[in-house]
């Protein structure tokens, strides 16, 4: 990506608030001047009164006080409130467009970016960036105004003591920000130790039956008190190094602050300066402080934001390899499927070779083959999460490179080994979010079809209980909701991407009835990964390597000994026996809870 | 954990404050304490001085314009004071970062401690997943060391505001109470907005986590979201989420920023009130321009009293909920435990372990040689699950007893409830023909050990991991018997190879092997082993228990979960169990 992208990001999006971030700016400036005249109106006050001036003149001047500085304190609630408002428009903005667009992006993408590195991405990233580009943005610029301010003033008053002030400022700021430097090794070592502190910890803690049946319960308390022992020295040095660069700082501002109320004195003393001025530029040498710190931190965020921004950015350039078709609907009912010599290549590695497979609207076509052979490829190319490398994939007769995303997806439903759940309600589960339009009648005879309908009645909020997830649910009741999303949405072609987990029998029993129902009248491509549930099949695919190493009617070939399925068919009866110890010794893990 | 201790830590919140745990707590290390609070209500207390000698220099000018030596050395005073000021602080924090440190650790280690030597079941005593403990670990006790922190500022603001009003009261009373009535109606106002600060700081906490929850499953489901073609959904959803979290989080921010404000505020109405206030008395010259330097000095100091009151209530709250959650990491819910007396050596750290020694006469001599074990009518149940009904095995000095039957037929179970590793609905157990209690503590080495079915290696170095604690004088002995020397000697960094997170840089034999060597060094007169056929291959297996009955030197007991032939042919008796019984022998 080209260097200067991030600013560019930024300034587009604020571009559209142009007129609040200008409003903003003006407040800004008044909300931090008012500040500034506080100390000076003190200061005339005290001239006045030195000078024997009437009651009611000095009752006028603190009453411009009382106005002006709270004012100020009025201000600055109100900017914050602005510039938070802001924040949180631009932020969303552009975490709605970078949602936006990796939703779009294709399964491939998703492959390498775990659903983790998105929620930085769209959510943490923006975080430190609009937080940088609103609150810490008016914050450098307020205090940088609060600090000019000051020191204007100063100088105004007098020379010499504003520049006194100036110089102590720059002093206190170069000590910090030197110190600070030599202080980021001493922070890191701190953050590792603890690291390794809490990382031995939640070993321990996770081989605690290890730890107690074999005595080791104080050698893990011993490891935690080491621990901890390193951490204080690793704590005291950094905050040695961390608030030593903070403390010689603030020794130089009260240095400051000092000499200029000597030199206010001295001043004083050659009659050029008032008692009155006297104080405000004491006043004014403590105040610069406050400011100073506030910007440093700020600068802190400043390199976090920036990183922030050039990911987002990246992200955003990211174009999707699959571009959406512009043809026409699919015809209704269930859809013919055309594989027209498909060949298709994944990362440099052939996955397809050939394919030449077409099956009528209506037939069910089972795929069998082994891991790797390129079953569930055939499934993800029909739902054109990839797109072939050769040849042609036709769905009710039309290739789906011409077809669009939307229309192809409402048609063609997909069933997978794993059932997502979303931690929503079960209606949101049902119809993804809304993508399904329709009533909750629909939706209760739906999950009645699958069997369900028991299920439901015990949910105390029926179609609106929050689902956890996929943990609240055994596996089978995930199938049988997954079945439920089919059924609503009532495609004419259905992948079934068979489900490889073990259930017990009743659960089997259920989604079998329902698979019944779930395929009648569609055009069914079913992966299978066990041959006893193709008996369903009108047809099958043998797949080997990629090829296609056999295609035929289902009873033809199961007839016919020497096809490849046939052979399939015998050598899993002759494993039948041995299966159910394989099957007992996967699932012996441990103890039972 | 049953769920009656849990009612029993519901009722200790209101009866165990955490206020009384942080005194607790401020005990353990009185002298650090006082130092801290020493130091941090010096630090608090230094604008005292400071507008003592502002005034003495503002009416010193300002009466006597050109007044001699005295004004330079109470200037260079102050100087002194606002720079010592600076370097006592230095003192204050890296003092204190100690002490927090301490305020974590005692918890931590009481915590610990509970956890891997109270007696009782180990499974179930977390809560939830390690990862979960580790935050009540991380921070509860943090939330409890904020109270004493806090308890450190409240004092030093609450002293010099006491300090302040006191002078400023000998100057002129009227002014003073005046000034100090914004102050009082401020502190009022930050008690009453600083829960629902926290309430809305929950919500914005709240909002942000959906979103992120959101994220998380909508992209890690996001072939089941294209395949539904539920994109355009999930992206109304998400905006939806985005503009609540975007309201709550606003209210949030906003919030803090109005306790910042009242806090300046504060300040301002009292500087403006007190100068309203002294017009006529000024001119009168009844209250000198010195007096208004001191009295604009020390309202800055109270405004900030109202801030730090807010938090006291709030972090009480909080750590209120902190006790209850580490209480429940305790066997029994007493939040006096989490803070009981530990001795720490935080300085210096603790030192090496003392290893372990097993080989000791006196340590076998206390426990007892094993010469006979009786298992009389040993029942669990599980909610659902198989459960064993009532067995009995008899395990004699020296005799190998091996435990068969099908998956499920509830083999580990047995081991697990002899060990008191999880919890038993009735049987008693006799050592020697004496009733053991309490199996949990008592069936540890050097009387018994136990070789899991997956066991649980740490990461640290090989030799480490496999000695835990105990010292090294067996362990080239248990290697041998464990079949692992040749492993060890082809490592690159031999008996110092760091193992990896749960023993991931070694394979699957290795970590099982090295868990028997775990249990070998520690010479128990009885040895318990759980399957090892998972992971090691037949030929292995076998050459272990070769080596181990050739062992003549060691006279353990063995009772072992095994299946194969091979070991079973060995056995001096073979139990086999089904569902939970033992079968009749055939």
């Amino acid at each position: 990506m080209s260097a200067p992208r991030e600013p560019r990001l930024l300034a587009s999006y604020l571009r559209s608030e142009r007129r609040p971030v200008g409003g903003l700016v003006a407040l800004l400036v008044v909300a931090m001047l008012l500040p500034v005249a506080g100390p000076v109106l003190v200061g005339r006050f005290v001239d006045a009164a030195a000078d024997g001036r009437e009651a009611s003149a000095l009752v006028g001047i603190a009453a411009v006080f009382l106005l002006v500085t709270l004012t100020g304190d009025g201000l600055q609630l109100l900017v914050t409130w602005l510039s938070v408002r802001m924040a949180w428009r631009i932020g969303n903005r552009l975490r709605s467009d970078l949602a936006r667009h990796a939703l779009r992006l294709e399964l491939a993408w998703h492959g390498e970016h775990s659903p983790g590195l998105l929620i930085e991405r769209i959510d943490g990233d923006i975080d430190a960036l609009t937080k940088f580009a609103s609150t810490a943005v008016l914050q450098l610029l307020g205090n940088g105004l609060l600090l000019v301010g000051v020191i204007v003033v100063a100088v105004v008053i007098d020379w010499r003591a504003g520049l006194l002030i100036g110089a102590a400022a720059v002093a206190a700021a170069s000590t910090m920000s030197k110190l600070r430097t030599a202080a980021v090794p001493a922070h890191d070592a701190e953050r590792e130790v603890n690291g390794h502190l809490y990382g031995d910890l939640e070993e321990r803690l996770g081989g605690l039956e290890d730890l107690r049946a074999n005595g080791a319960g104080e050698y893990a308390v011993h490891r935690l008190h080491d621990h901890s022992a390193r951490w204080w020295s690793a704590a005291r040095r950094a905050s040695f190094l961390g608030d030593g660069a903070y403390v010689a700082a603030g020794a130089a501002f009260s240095v400051g602050s000092a000499l200029t109320l000597a030199l206010g004195v001295f001043l004083h003393r050659r009659g050029e300066l008032s008692v009155g001025s006297v104080l405000v530029l004491f006043r004014f040498a403590q105040m610069v402080r406050e400011p100073l710190e506030r910007i440093a931190e700020q600068m802190r965020d400043f390199q976090k934001a920036l990183a922030g921004a050039r990911r987002a950015s990246r992200l955003l350039a990211t174009e999707p390899c699959i571009v959406d078709g512009q043809g026409g609907a699919l015809p209704s009912g269930p859809l013919s499927v055309d594989f027209d010599h498909v060949g298709f290549a994944y990362d440099d590695r052939t996955v397809l070779h050939d394919v030449d497979v077409h099956l009528a609207p209506g037939t069910v076509l089972g795929v069998v083959g082994r891991t790797g052979s390129g079953k569930t490829t055939i499934g993800r190319l029909l739902l054109r999460f990839w797109d072939v490398t050769n040849g042609a994939v036709r769905v009710g007769g039309l290739d789906l490179r011409d077809v669009r995303a939307a229309e192809l997806r409402s048609r063609i439903a997909v069933v997978t080994q794993e059932v997502e759940l979303f931690r929503a309600s079960l209606r949101d589960n049902l119809t993804l979010f809304g993508a399904l339009t329709t009533d909750d009648d629909h939706l209760s005879v739906a999950l009645a079809d699958v069997g369900l309908a028991s299920w439901v009645a015990t949910l105390s909020g029926g179609l609106d209980t929050l689902l956890d997830g996929n943990d609240g649910l055994s596996a089978g009741e995930a199938q049988l909701l997954a079945f439920a999303r089919v059924l609503l949405a009532d495609p004419g072609l259905i992948v079934l991407d068979e489900a490889s987990s073990r259930l017990d029998p009743r659960t089997e029993a259920h989604i079998t009835a329902a698979t019944k129902r779930l395929l009648a009248g569609r055009t069914v491509v079913m992966i299978a990964h066990r041959l006893a549930t193709l008996d369903r099949a009108d047809k099958i695919l043998v797949l080997d390597h990629g090829h296609v190493a056999e295609i035929g009617d289902r009873a033809t070939l199961a007839a016919d000994p020497t096809s490849h399925y046939a052979r399939l068919l015998g050598a899993s009866s002759a494993a039948g026996l041995e299966a159910p110890e394989a099957l007992a010794g996967a699932g012996q893990p441990g103890a039972p809870r | 954990m049953s769920p009656t201790p849990l009612t029993q830590s519901d009722r200790s919140d209101t009866r165990f404050s955490s206020g009384r745990v942080a005194w607790a707590l401020l005990r353990r290390e009185p002298v650090a304490f006082a130092i801290a609070w020493t130091s941090w209500v010096l630090f608090h207390l230094v604008p005292i001085p400071v507008g003592l000698l502002l005034k003495y220099v503002l009416d010193h000018i300002n009466h006597d314009p050109a007044g001699g030596q005295p004004v330079w050395a109470v200037l260079v005073v102050l100087g002194v004071l606002e720079v010592g000021r600076w370097l006592e602080l230095l003192f204050a924090a890296v003092q204190w970062h100690g002490c927090w440190v301490g305020w974590h650790t005692i918890p931590r280690l009481n915590l610990l401690r509970s956890l891997v030597g109270d007696p009782g079941p180990a499974a179930h005593r977390l809560p939830g997943s390690p990862g979960e403990a580790v935050s009540r670990f991380r921070d509860d006790t943090m939330d409890l060391a904020m109270v004493l922190d806090v308890w450190l500022d409240i004092s030093g603001v609450a002293i010099a505001s006491a300090s302040a009003v006191a002078i400023m009261l000998r100057i002129d009373a009227r002014v003073t109470l005046v000034v100090v009535l914004p102050v009082l109606a401020v502190l009022w106002l930050c008690r009453w907005l600083t829960p629902r600060l926290r309430i809305w700081r929950r919500q914005a906490r709240e909002a942000t986590a959906a979103i992120t929850g959101f994220i998380g499953d909508t992209f890690g489901s996001i072939s089941a979201i294209k395949a539904a073609g539920a994109e355009g959904c999930v992206q109304e959803r998400f905006e939806a989420l985005g503009s609540t979290r975007a309201k709550a989080a606003r209210r949030d921010e906003v919030g803090t920023q109005l306790i910042q404000s009242l806090s300046g505020a504060t300040g301002n109405l009292g500087i403006g009130i007190a100068l309203l206030l002294v017009a006529p008395a000024i001119r009168r010259g009844d209250f000198t321009i010195g007096d208004l330097g001191l009295f604009t000095t020390y309202i800055t100091v109270l405004s900030a009293l109202p801030r730090w009151a807010g938090r006291v209530g709030a972090y009480h709250r909080q750590a209120d909920v902190s006790v209850e959650r580490m209480a429940e990491l305790l066997s029994a819910p007493d939040p006096a435990r989490i803070v009981a007396p530990v001795r720490t050596h935080l300085r210096g750290g603790p030192g090496p372990f003392p290893p372990v020694s097993f080989d000791h006469p006196d340590s076998r001599r206390d426990n007892g040689r094993l010469d006979n074990l009786e298992v009389r009518d040993l029942r669990v149940s599980y909610p659902g699950g198989v459960g064993i009904h009532g067995i009995d095995l008899d395990l004699r000095r020296g005799s190998f007893t091996a435990l068969t039957g099908p998956v499920g037929s509830g083999k580990s179970t047995v081991l697990r409830a002899m060990l008191g590793l999880i919890p038993t609905d009735g049987g008693s157990l006799r050592w020697n023909g004496i009733e053991v209690a309490e199996r949990s503590t008592l069936f540890t080495p050097p009387r018994v050990a136990y070789l899991p079915q997956l066991p649980r290696l740490f990461s640290e170095p090989l030799a480490d991991t496999i000695l835990l604690g105990v010292d090294g004088t067996a362990l080239a002995s248990a290697l041998r018997l464990a079949c692992l020397e040749d492993d060890v000697s082809e490592m690159v960094d031999g008996l110092s190879t760091m193992v990896g997170p749960k023993g991931v840089r070694l394979s699957g034999g290795q970590i099982q092997r090295a868990a028997a060597a775990r249990a070998f060094v520690r010479q128990p007169e009885l040895l318990v082993v759980d399957d090892l056929s998972s992971a090691l291959d037949v030929e292995t297996e076998a050459r272990l228990w070769e080596r181990v009955f050739a062992d003549t030197a060691w006279a353990t007991t063995l009772l072992v979960v095994t299946h194969r032939p091979g070991v079973l042919a060995r056995a001096d008796q073979v139990i086999e169990l089904r569902a939970g019984l033992v079968a009749p022998r055939r």
